[in-house]
């Protein structure tokens, strides 16, 4: 054998044993009920530090990053992928470090390190995407949407911006697909020079919007204030600087207009390039309007038809706590992750369109993956529920820190006794189940795993695992 | 005569970051529950500022590209009248970036000097290291000395001179610089304070020395009466505990 087989043979070797060692590591901690998907992945790079490139060769991949919306917009285009009928795995949004995203890719590699699915869906956090995109060069790169997001995680948003810019850069031929009314995202179209497809909406959503500090009031470029023709949210809409011409693109693929959004969902008049349709997206809410536009973006980058991407979104059904609507006892209980001000005051804007009355329950913990830092609750506009306040009959919270979001409460001008604390997750539920109306329940990320799992223990609800 | 305290709040739209806005509505909360009339005015780049309108002015902090977009008009327009208006005793609480800009200046830690407003006899030097977390320090009010409890996250290390007292002595966590046990600064009747965000709701007896202070500057005399803080106690001990007991182990 001369010195090239060995090193070949060596390689294969090194591939083997890492991504046999991520198999055994992840049965084994299933074995001991530890869903840790970080340590496998970690595992597998002992043996062969760049095991994400052997595995990610002959699979096009498309990575979800951005704020908000990563783990619905997956889910929307994997429903695409299904109806279309394409090969695909994804990770889930728990793996969405390096780690996370090794460890979805040994396991659904063969021990010769080739994966024998066509396309991967994967989310990817903002921090690590520069780290995933040494390895894989994806096909498409999405950025939901840029929004202030624990401070003591991320840092400055601008911090953010660099972190995703860098995760482009490394990029050879990816299509970046952005979201055109974000003037944090655009940015990154000139600090990337990469070309774009753009979605968006191009007329505002709602009639009242909650009043929420804004992450992007001055140009990015010249830092002169924007003036808006409309905002659908937070600081996305129709942005422009007047001062250096800085302003929003024509989107490629956007909702040129909002017929009717409900508790249910939204009726949207969808342009695919140039291609007019009406469509209902499936879920409720101005963030899922973008959710949709952004999978729709990337299955159309992709050339999927658009039968099926019009099909992906309207017959769209939520999960894993991202407006997930569970039945216990015959109530109806919708699960909303909260993770940052943005999305919990896209939420309030939400319960003013929900048309009955209702259960508020909020669960504030303040874990790693929560954000150590509750602050950015005095950044919600819970005084925007005195304006509800008939239609809400009462308010629980629970979590490591419901002291701190009662108080929030309190200094809301809240009606504190219609506001309960019950610490203990299962009693909290028992007691929200009592009034016998729907709850909606608003978790952080770890209040959400603790909360599935009691409700899986207790209720017996089997099909409620992912 | 109803008495009334009336809030500037310099630079909300851009100093805004992470829940700052909570220390002003505990202000108004706690004072119109006493029946004292409270206004808040909202003034940023380019509003004029007239401080004999202002019983308490309140600045927070920012991110570094916000920071920069304010710094043009604080230090060219409003600086002398920040300055008068804290020789004059007004009121101040000033958080975080909010505490570092009434400083003398920032260095960072390449090296770079940024002159700030010089209104309080402190300077900042950037360092590399995030000083970040839980944190606890003591407070002194007439009835004695009490634990406040917040969460901080800074690179910048404030180091007072003579003329400048600590605003409380560090417990636990870092404070002004992680290196001489101060945290935040007293000069007239200014506060200043690196618990970022929301500092004052579950710190009540801060909330109130600051209210005092203001009160007895402006009618000489001071009665407030008691409020029921229950929650705000107990949403205070509960982390006390915790950060207490976590720093023990
Ligand atoms: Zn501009």
């Amino acid at each position: 054998m001369d010195l090239c087989t060995d090193i070949i043979l060596f390689m294969k070797l090194n591939v083997a044993l890492s991504v046999l060692s991520c198999k055994i590591s992840c049965t084994l901690l299933r074995i001991f009920n530890k869903g840790g998907t970080a340590l496998p992945g970690k595992i597998a790079s002992f043996f062969c530090k760049d095991i994400l490139k052997y595995v990610s060769e002959n699979v096009k991949v498309i990575l979800v990053t951005g704020t908000n919306g990563k783990t619905t917009t997956c889910r929307i285009i994997e429903n695409g992928f299904i109806l279309s009928g394409l090969n695909y795995f994804s990770n889930k949004s728990g793996a969405n470090l390096l780690n996370g995203v090794i460890t979805s890719f040994c396991l659904s590699s063969s021990l010769s390190g080739k994966n024998h699915h066509d396309y991967a869906v994967i989310e990817c956090d903002e921090a690590a995407l520069s780290h995933v995109t040494k390895f894989i060069d994806p096909e498409v790169i999405l950025v939901t949407n840029i929004f202030r997001d624990q401070l003591d995680r991320y840092g400055e948003i601008t911090n953010t911006l660099n972190l995703i810019a860098k995760g482009i850069n490394n990029c050879e031929s990816a299509c970046i697909c952005i979201n055109a009314d974000c003037s944090l995202c655009t940015h990154l179209l000139s600090i990337t020079s990469k070309k774009a497809i753009l979605f968006g909406v191009d007329e505002k959503i709602y009639d009242n919007l909650i009043k929420e500090p804004k992450d992007a009031l001055y140009c990015i470029k010249c830092r002169y204030p924007y003036t808006y023709d409309y905002i659908t949210y937070a600081h996305l809409g129709g942005f422009k600087c007047e001062n250096c011409g800085y302003q929003r693109q024509n989107p490629d693929v956007h909702a040129v207009g909002i017929l009717n959004t409900d508790a249910s969902g939204s009726d949207i008049e969808i342009i695919i390039r140039n291609r007019k349709y009406k469509t209902r997206v499936n879920l409720p809410g101005a963030h899922n309007i973008y959710n949709s536009l952004a999978a729709a973006c990337v299955m159309n980058a992709i050339g999927i038809e658009d039968t099926h991407i019009l099909n992906a979104i309207g017959s769209f059904e939520s999960g894993f706590g991202r407006m997930e609507e569970i039945n216990v006892n015959g109530i109806s209980l919708s699960i909303i992750l909260v993770k940052n001000p943005a999305g919990f005051n896209q939420i309030l804007n939400y319960l003013f369109i929900v048309d009955i009355k209702f259960i508020l329950i909020i669960m504030l913990n303040d874990q790693a993956a929560d954000g150590t830092d509750v602050s950015w609750i005095y950044d919600v506009a819970f005084e925007k529920l005195l304006d509800i306040h008939n239609k809400i009959e009462h308010i629980y919270i629970g979590g490591s820190r419901a002291y701190d979001m009662a108080l929030r409460l309190k200094y809301a001008d809240i009606d504190m006794s219609k506001v309960s604390i019950e610490q203990n997750d299962a009693n909290l539920v028992n007691k929200a189940l009592e009034h016998n109306i729907p709850i909606y329940i608003t978790p952080t990320y770890t209040a959400m795993f603790n909360l599935r799992n009691m409700l899986a223990k207790k209720y017996s609800l089997k099909e409620f695992y992912e | 005569m109803k008495k009334q305290i009336r809030i500037c709040h310099l630079y909300p739209d851009i100093l805004n970051l992470y829940g700052d806005i909570g220390n002003v509505i505990t202000l108004q909360k706690r004072l119109t529950n006493r029946g004292i009339d409270c206004t808040i005015d909202n003034i940023s780049v380019k509003d004029t500022l007239y401080v004999e309108n202002y019983d308490i002015f309140f600045i927070g902090g920012g991110q570094d590209f916000e920071q920069e977009i304010l710094l043009e008009d604080l230090l060219v327009v409003k600086k002398t009248l920040i300055k008068k208006a804290i020789d004059e005793n007004k009121t101040f609480l000033a958080i975080c970036g909010g505490y570092q800009l009434l400083g003398n200046y920032y260095k960072t830690w390449d090296g770079t000097v940024l002159e700030f407003v010089g209104a309080l006899n402190v300077n900042t030097i950037g360092d590399k290291k995030r000083m970040i977390g839980d944190y606890i320090f003591t407070c002194e009010d007439e009835k004695g000395c009490f634990d406040v409890i917040s969460f901080e996250n800074h690179s910048g290390k404030t180091f007072l001179s003579s003329d400048v007292l600590p605003l409380g002595k560090v417990i636990t966590g870092y404070g002004n610089n992680g290196q001489d046990k101060t945290e935040g600064a007293r000069y007239k009747n200014v506060f200043a304070s690196y618990g970022h965000g929301p500092l004052l709701p579950k710190n009540p007896r801060l909330a109130d020395l600051i209210i005092k202070t203001s009160l007895k500057e402006k009618y000489g005399t001071i009665d407030l009466v008691d409020l029921n803080d229950e929650l705000e106690i107990k949403a205070n001990n509960i982390m006390l505990e915790r950060v207490k007991f976590h720093t023990k182990k």
